[in-house]
């Protein structure tokens, strides 16, 4: 963590005269829509879709087609091993496009079916195979289409303008006095002319960022120089205790819609990593 | 002060006279009555109180409807959990014993009951019927599902090739 910001935020005003809004969205991405590995489609399409391709949906789903999407998955959620989930994955393009959920093969690795290799997604570390690009293109399912989508929103673009505007002032440190602009960014200053009272005074209720002209002053934390030095530490995630090593490789790729994060003081690795981090000095001397 | 009677009429038009607390069991039912009803516990001084209230449901027909209403018979003085709470362990809990007898019907009346218990939102009922389904899915193979449910097997023989190398870890343990 080379820098530090407080918890707080602060709704700021918009400068009436900026042409670049950082928090604008680029308009490339209202029109971006994704496809579906598997060409499964959002369940609208199935009107237009024409008689053909809803008997061919009839056959793949059998007696399940008079069943509603959530309580085909409920039905699937109930079968507790990977044999029985991929038996059900053989049976027919439909039943390929439901078990390809991953919250189910979620639930399987839970249920104990365990791992050691993350291969990009919960139903491939399960199998230790890739999936294979059947073409499902019959199948129609907000309920499998909705999460891949929103598993695909690529942040960086969609953030690119705080992104620009952020790098542009990492490095410039402004003066503890100067008056500093509600223009969305948030100011750095250099720690040592950050005060107790200036602290209560002007920045108790705004973020800041504190940095340092001493190069060493930070630890030289990222995911990446963290597992080179403790790929084997386990360290706890919700609720899997995975080596730093999986971690990794999770964050690297995954399709989950909300992705298991870490955070975990009780790692064997904390120990070590308590004592290479210094609390900033106005947070040490205990004002709160 | 006796309890105001209570009729579900299915969508073939048959009429079930039923105990409050047995029809309860339905969620949809339960919220209807909460709004045309006070509390049991209530004082009640509405002048048609002796007229019945009919409840229709058009999508239950009245062969499936007189299993529901057995089922919620056997359970109206029983308090399920509520809903919220720790779904991993109603989960992986076994299909209890008088369920499971109560599911043993023939595939279309199952179906039937699974459909009319998510329409008439009975939770308890609705989980033991899809865990029934899932049992009749468990320990067969692909081509045994496929007859159980009536599924047309649709890959090309390559696909097929394809997704049985994927399931070779499940399939060899």
């Amino acid at each position: 963590m080379p820098e530090q910001t407080t918890q707080s935020r602060k709704r700021q005003k918009t400068p009436k005269t900026a042409t670049f809004h950082p928090y604008a969205i680029p308009a490339s991405l209202s029109l971006q829509v994704v496809s579906h590995p598997l060409k499964i489609r959002p369940a609208g399409n199935l009107l237009l879709a024409g008689k053909e391709t809803e008997e061919k949906l009839r056959m793949s789903m059998g007696d399940f087609h008079r069943f509603p999407e959530q309580l085909i998955m409920d039905i699937l959620g109930f079968l507790d091993s990977a044999t029985d989930l991929g038996h059900v994955m053989c049976v027919s393009r439909f039943f390929y496009a439901f078990t390809s959920s991953d919250e189910l093969w979620k639930q399987i690795y839970l249920k104990g079916e365990k791992f050691d290799r993350w291969l990009g997604s919960w139903k491939e570390s399960v199998l230790r195979c890739k999936q294979s690009a059947i073409d499902c293109s019959i199948v129609h399912s907000d309920l499998l289409f909705v999460p891949y989508q929103n598993s695909q929103v690529d942040y960086s673009k969609l953030f690119e303008n705080i992104i620009i505007t952020e790098n542009k002032r990492r490095h410039q440190v402004v003066p503890a006095s100067a008056n500093i602009p509600y223009d969305l960014s948030i100011p750095r200053l250099d720690e040592d002319t950050m005060t107790p009272s200036l602290f209560s005074s002007r920045f108790h209720d705004r973020p800041f960022i504190l940095k340092s002209t001493n190069p060493a002053r930070w630890p030289a934390w990222t995911i990446d120089t963290l597992t080179a030095r403790f790929p084997g530490t386990t360290f706890r995630q919700e609720y899997v205790q995975w080596p730093l090593k999986l971690y990794a490789e999770y964050c690297a790729s995954n399709q989950d819609e909300s992705p298991l994060y870490l955070f975990d003081c009780n790692s064997e690795a904390m120990k070590q990593l308590k004592t290479e981090f210094v609390c900033p000095g106005v947070f040490f001397r205990g004002h709160v | 002060m006796t309890e105001r009677k209570i009729i579900i009429i299915t969508s073939d038009g048959d009429k079930f006279p039923v105990e409050r607390k047995v029809a309860e069991k339905s969620i949809l039912i339960k919220n209807m009555l909460k709004n045309l009803l006070p509390a049991e516990d209530e004082e009640e001084d509405d002048e048609d109180e002796d007229e019945p209230i009919e409840v229709p449901t058009q999508n239950v027909r009245s062969a499936v409807m007189k299993n529901i209403l057995e089922w919620c018979d056997h359970y109206k003085d029983y308090n399920f959990p509520d809903d919220e709470q720790d779904d991993d362990s109603k989960k992986s809990a076994p299909i209890d014993a008088w369920d499971k007898n109560f599911l043993n019907v023939d595939q279309e009346m199952l179906y039937e009951i699974i459909l009319a218990a998510n329409y008439l939102n009975i939770k308890p009922l609705l989980n033991a019927g899809c865990k029934v389904v899932a049992e009749m899915i468990r320990g067969k193979s692909p081509e045994e599902i496929r007859k159980t449910f009536n599924i047309v097997n649709d890959f090309t023989p390559e696909e097929e090739a394809a997704i049985r190398r994927e399931n070779e870890w499940a399939e060899d343990r």
